[in-house]
């Protein structure tokens, strides 16, 4: 008793102390009413399960949809579950687990550390388990954060880190909104390995960025959400750019002129561009502005990290990296996990390739950065092979990795292979300047300017051919 | 608003934050005394001192609990130090020095730099931390 007259006026004060904390000074949704206590995704399917089916349909959860913006897919629902990669390259052999190393420090948890899911692989068909596996809080609950967990029957399960604090946990999880930027960028930042290292225009500075760095998204300018222009209807995301093999939102895809008119610049010879440049051009001279991307990842060559006490790929990575240029006409070439591989001239594998040429109408010029690789190849059937990663992350032991990854995408074993230079063309959309910070007409309309005119089907330099 | 009253599982929380002053009162005592020199500003690291303060106490299965940043979110850390904590580390003996209380031991600087480490890393921050 005389301890609870001691603490009452106490918990009085602490509670308007804690106005000072974030989450004390946002405004969210299901504050009170809604629910008591969370107890798992079933406290959201309470109210939720049409929004829950509706997002197991999408390809956050499915990992694999629609194909329409590939030419070669012939109907397959196609996505990270099931095409190689250059980074990772497939999670299906590392899919869940801790990976520690000889420090007892964890090192690797698995690609599901991104899946939206509370462990389980997606499945195409709906169950009461797949439902329940949605890890809703992981996209709409501000400050919810989880970790790893293996049961006493050694299976592991992502669960709140709060799981043994129940009145955080209740708080926590009546924090909803739509997602924020934090909460995008959590996955999409920190994808491949490290901030930056996969898609190059998504960086962690995206969350509170200056108008220089990001136009669209700066705090103190336009201060535009991921969902802004991603959301779509019924968890369907807006967007596919140029290499992803699946489309969530095929019937409401996402462009510049979403937002912008097809001639914004008041400006006859910059309007006269736009009908065969995209804005990404002009308006992204460079992306990795702030972290370093991964520009090259070598499998084939382990490298072994002595102070952090892993093996990694050998990673070339760049900053302020400059785009390449190609042709895009919203369609894209994919290389197919069990199909033989072509490669090009130079005896290189594209992984994803835009479509388009200078003589496509609706192909225009867009800003990619060209991601480089060499990974295996099943020798006799000339099959890309993923490599179980998560384990050579501890060991080093890169044959294990690539016979471990024949055997859980193919069911090979002990098959001989080689290795072979791969690379993919990746869309670059973010990261974009206001026109005081874009491209000007030499950087691109003088000898060695950053345009390949060759490369692009132009036989030179078409301003300076209009001159002469 | 987020009430949290400390409970049964939380009195080894308490322990061992009450442990954590405990480690650090040697530096504590040492700079009440009258020194020659003029002191200097010293940052204090967060994280090293909730290694060596409360971890005396609070580390992995420990009797008074296992606590780290993450273990509670950041209102949880402001209520705590702001009330209970005096109260509950101002009645356990210093695991180094039985005449002391936990709560005599650690400085306020001290006591400050944990209670920053522990809101910065909590379990609903960006950067939630067990600290090592």
């Amino acid at each position: 008793m005389k301890r609870t007259a001691l603490l009452a006026p106490v918990l009085v004060i602490t509670g308007l102390a804690a106005g000072n904390s974030p989450a004390a000074t946002r405004e969210y949704s299901h504050q009170d009413g809604y629910f008591e206590h969370y107890e798992g995704t079933k406290t959201c399917l309470q109210c939720h399960e049409e929004e829950a089916t509706s997002f197991f349909h999408s390809q956050h959860y499915q990992w694999q949809g629609e194909t329409p913006g590939l030419v070669n897919a012939g109907g397959r629902r196609l996505g990270k579950l099931n095409t190689m990669n250059d980074f990772c390259t497939n999670p299906l052999a590392s899919w869940i687990g801790n990976a520690a190393n000889s420090d007892g420090k964890v090192i690797a948890q698995g690609c599901s550390k991104c899946h939206a899911g509370l462990g389980l692989k997606p499945e195409p068909t709906l169950s009461r388990a797949q439902l329940e596996n949605i890890d809703c809080l992981i996209c709409h609950a501000s400050g919810y954060r989880r970790d790893l967990y293996r049961d006493e029957a050694g299976h592991w399960d992502w669960k709140p880190i709060l799981w043994q604090n129940q009145p955080g946990l209740d708080s926590v999880s009546k924090r909803i909104s739509l997602p924020e930027r934090t909460m995008c960028l959590r996955c999409h930042a920190g994808a491949g390995g490290g901030p930056n290292f996969k898609r190059g225009d998504l960086e962690y500075e995206l969350a509170d960025c200056s108008p220089e760095f990001d136009v669209h998204m700066a705090s103190a300018g336009n201060n535009l959400h991921c969902v802004d222009c991603h959301r779509g209807d019924d968890h369907r995301v807006r967007g596919r750019g140029a290499d992803l093999a699946g489309t969530d939102s095929p019937d409401n895809p996402l462009t510049c002129e979403s937002c912008h008119d097809a001639r914004p610049h008041q400006v006859a010879i910059l309007d006269r561009h736009t009908d065969r440049v995209n804005c990404t051009v002009c308006h992204i001279p460079t992306f990795a502005k702030k972290d370093p991307t991964d520009m090259v990842r070598d499998w084939s060559t382990p490298q072994r990290h002595d102070v952090a006490n892993k093996w990694s790929a050998t990673i070339t990575m760049g900053q302020d990296v400059q785009p390449v240029y190609a042709w895009f006409n919203g369609k894209s070439r994919v290389t197919l996990m069990g199909e033989p591989v072509q490669p090009g001239p130079d005896g290189v594998v594209t992984l994803m390739r835009p479509e388009g040429t200078r003589k496509d109408k609706a192909a225009k010029i867009h800003a990619f950065k060209l991601h480089r690789a060499t990974v295996p190849l099943l020798e006799d059937r000339g099959w890309l092979v993923p490599l179980a990663v998560d384990e050579f992350f501890v060991d080093g032991d890169l044959h294990k990795a690539v016979v471990e990854g024949a055997a859980a995408a193919y069911g090979v074993h002990d098959a001989a292979y080689r290795w072979v230079p791969v690379q993919r063309y990746m869309g670059i959309f973010h990261e974009v300047q206001p026109a005081a910070g874009a491209l000007e007409c030499l950087d691109c309309h003088r000898e060695g300017g950053r345009m390949d005119w060759k490369a692009l089907g132009y036989p030179g330099d078409p301003l300076l051919a209009a001159i002469d | 608003m987020l009430s949290f009253t400390p409970g049964r599982a939380a009195r080894p929380f308490l322990l061992l934050l009450l442990g954590v002053v405990l480690v650090s009162a040697t530096p504590a005592l040492a700079a009440d005394e009258p020194t020659a020199e003029p002191a200097k500003t010293v940052k204090l690291d967060g994280k090293e001192l909730f290694k060596t303060q409360c971890k005396t106490c609070h580390g992995a299965k420990a009797p008074a609990g296992e606590y780290t940043p993450m273990s509670l979110i950041q209102e949880q850390w402001e209520e705590h130090f702001d009330g209970p904590w005096l109260e509950i580390h101002g009645a356990v003996a210093a695991p180094a020095n039985a005449d002391k209380k936990v709560s005599d031991l650690i400085d306020a600087a001290t006591l400050e730099a944990i209670r920053k480490f522990c809101i910065d890393h909590a379990a609903d921050s960006e950067q939630p931390m067990t600290c090592g």
